[in-house]
């Protein structure tokens, strides 16, 4: 019932993004964006509503559930060319996706995230 | 259990619940009890806003539950006193309420009709507005930001339709969110701008940029503007259907009635817009931080809707439910709470004198040299002196 409302699967899903070969779990119902931050990958974002459109990434394998109609904010080419919204996609599978702007896996032990401080 | 009652039943929850109690109460008894209800809202609100202190802690939510519940007994009170007040406008009965309540609960709506005085429905009509746009429509954004749960984001439309504009919740996420503080954000208010240039040029603005936004959409997807496809048409369809009730209940005085609430919660809810980021500028496609809105702590405010005073947090992670919004005591403060604020804002001069400083002040404190040309265009277009005489606009000229 739940899975049906929030749309995720039942086990984590292992997302890989190209061309860093960032390795990372998502746990279910949780979007890409907010499992990569809680883990301290700094995945390139700022809105985190789905607006800004700087979280974009190119879904290469795996099927996502989306929370929003990207359509708002990604253009017609982007959307036929396979983007996704990380901040607003739930994995269903096992994800590949392509994000050239993802570029340092950041340590563990870097303590709080910078997102998460007030500036 | 008892953990879970402790962590969860704050003095907080608990006055908030006995609050929505008591509204229920008075909304429902209507007559004399509009009256009080105006005042509530309107005296003791704010009074309590100015001596209750702040609040700048940030507990940790751990159970969704009751505050969740507490944001979803809005949208049900909401259609409720939008109901009993039609009810008492008009005269047959509509939906049978009237002998439902009393047969079930002995209130004798019939004859409290039967003294309603037309003052007490006027005031009960500014009560109706002012508790549509400060519970329904904060209930209302909070949801729509809500994009994991559909649920969630289509109760919130239902409750922006409430003052006209479930469009609201397309501008203000694909709008206003990443166009804040700059030119392009009709809800950003100007410097030198009063509250009645704001408002009718933030809520056309905003209707226009939302259609845009939505005609955008829809062309992306190959759909037709002129469709049910299209989110401003449903908006629009949602405030008739409210407008339909009233007509049933009282006809054409009932239909004008709910317009005139409806417009006038609107211009309540910009009210708000209007001191969240006064004065504020950003430079396009840079990180909207904490810094780009005007943050308030005041306890009452935060209480009452749903800490989005706490709109630094807010702004900053927008996904965030109002729980977990942070008091962020370093972000450019609000000299009042809002409850207070929106009064003062509707004496320009006053509300001037006392936010110019703290614009002049944002601008030496927490603006970024990027975004020094901008605060001198502002200045320089604010036509007022505290903004173009002063020696600070210089201040930004020389850097």
């Amino acid at each position: 019932m739940l899975n049906k409302l929030f749309g995720g699967g039942s086990k984590p899903a292992t997302v890989t993004v190209l061309p860093s070969n960032t390795s990372f779990t998502v746990d279910p119902k949780k979007t890409i964006l907010l499992a990569a931050l809680d883990q301290n990958i700094k995945y390139p974002h700022y809105c985190r509503v789905g607006s800004c459109s700087t979280c974009k990434t190119k879904l290469i394998s795996g099927q996502v559930r989306e929370l929003t109609d990207k359509s708002y904010t990604l253009s017609a080419e982007d959307i036929a060319a396979g983007y996704i919204l990380a901040c607003q996609s739930v994995p269903k599978t096992d994800l590949v996706l392509e994000n050239p702007r993802l570029r340092v896996r950041v340590k563990e032990d870097q303590g709080a995230l910078p997102p998460e401080t007030p500036a | 259990m008892l953990a879970f009652a402790k962590s969860t039943v704050t003095p907080r929850a608990l006055s908030l619940s006995a609050l929505a109690v008591s509204f229920v109460i008075m909304m429902t008894l209507g007559g004399q009890f509009y009256y009080l209800a105006a005042l509530v809202i309107s005296g003791i609100f704010s009074l309590l806003d100015i001596f209750g202190g702040q609040d700048t802690e940030n507990p940790e939510v751990k159970s969704w539950l009751y505050p969740n519940l507490q944001a979803y007994q809005i949208p049900p009170a909401m259609l409720w006193f939008g109901l009993t007040y039609a009810w008492y406008l008009g005269h047959g009965d509509l939906f049978g309420l009237g002998a439902f309540m009393k047969a079930h609960t002995g209130l004798d709506m019939f004859a409290i009709r039967a003294h309603t005085t037309t003052p007490e429905l006027i005031v009960g009509a500014y009560c109706l507005g002012t508790i549509w746009a400060g519970f329904g429509t904060t209930i209302g954004h909070e949801l729509t930001h809500r994009t994991w749960s559909k649920t969630a984001m289509i109760t919130g439309r239902w409750m922006l339709a409430l003052t006209t504009d479930a469009s609201f919740a397309i501008e203000h996420v694909y709008g206003h969110h990443v166009t804040l503080g700059t030119p392009a954000d009709p809800a950003t208010a100007r410097r030198g701008e009063t509250i009645y240039h704001f408002i009718p040029r933030s809520t056309f603005g905003q209707i226009i940029s939302a259609w845009h936004i939505e005609a955008n959409r829809l062309a992306r997807k190959g759909q037709s503007v002129w469709s049910w496809h299209n989110r401003m048409f449903t908006g629009w369809a949602m405030t008739l259907v409210y407008a339909g009730i009233f007509y049933l209940a009282a006809g054409w005085l009932g239909f004008f009635t709910f317009f005139a609430v409806s417009w006038f919660g609107k211009c309540y809810l910009e009210a708000i817009n209007y001191i969240e980021h006064y004065g504020m500028v950003r430079v396009p496609g840079h990180e909207v931080q904490p810094r780009h809105s005007w943050n308030c702590n005041q306890r009452i405010s935060s209480w009452l809707l749903f800490n989005l005073p706490r709109h630094s947090h807010h702004h900053a992670m927008g996904d965030k439910p109002y729980w977990d919004l942070q008091s962020y005591p370093d972000a450019p403060m609000m000299p009042h709470g809002y409850l207070t604020m929106i009064y003062i804002a509707l004496i320009p001069p006053i509300f001037f004198k006392m936010v110019h400083p703290r614009v002049l002040d944002w601008d030496r404190r927490y603006a970024i040299p990027d975004e020094y040309p901008l605060i001198a265009e502002a200045n320089r277009r604010s036509n007022h002196p505290d903004f173009t005489g002063g020696s600070y606009s210089n201040y930004a000229a020389a850097e």
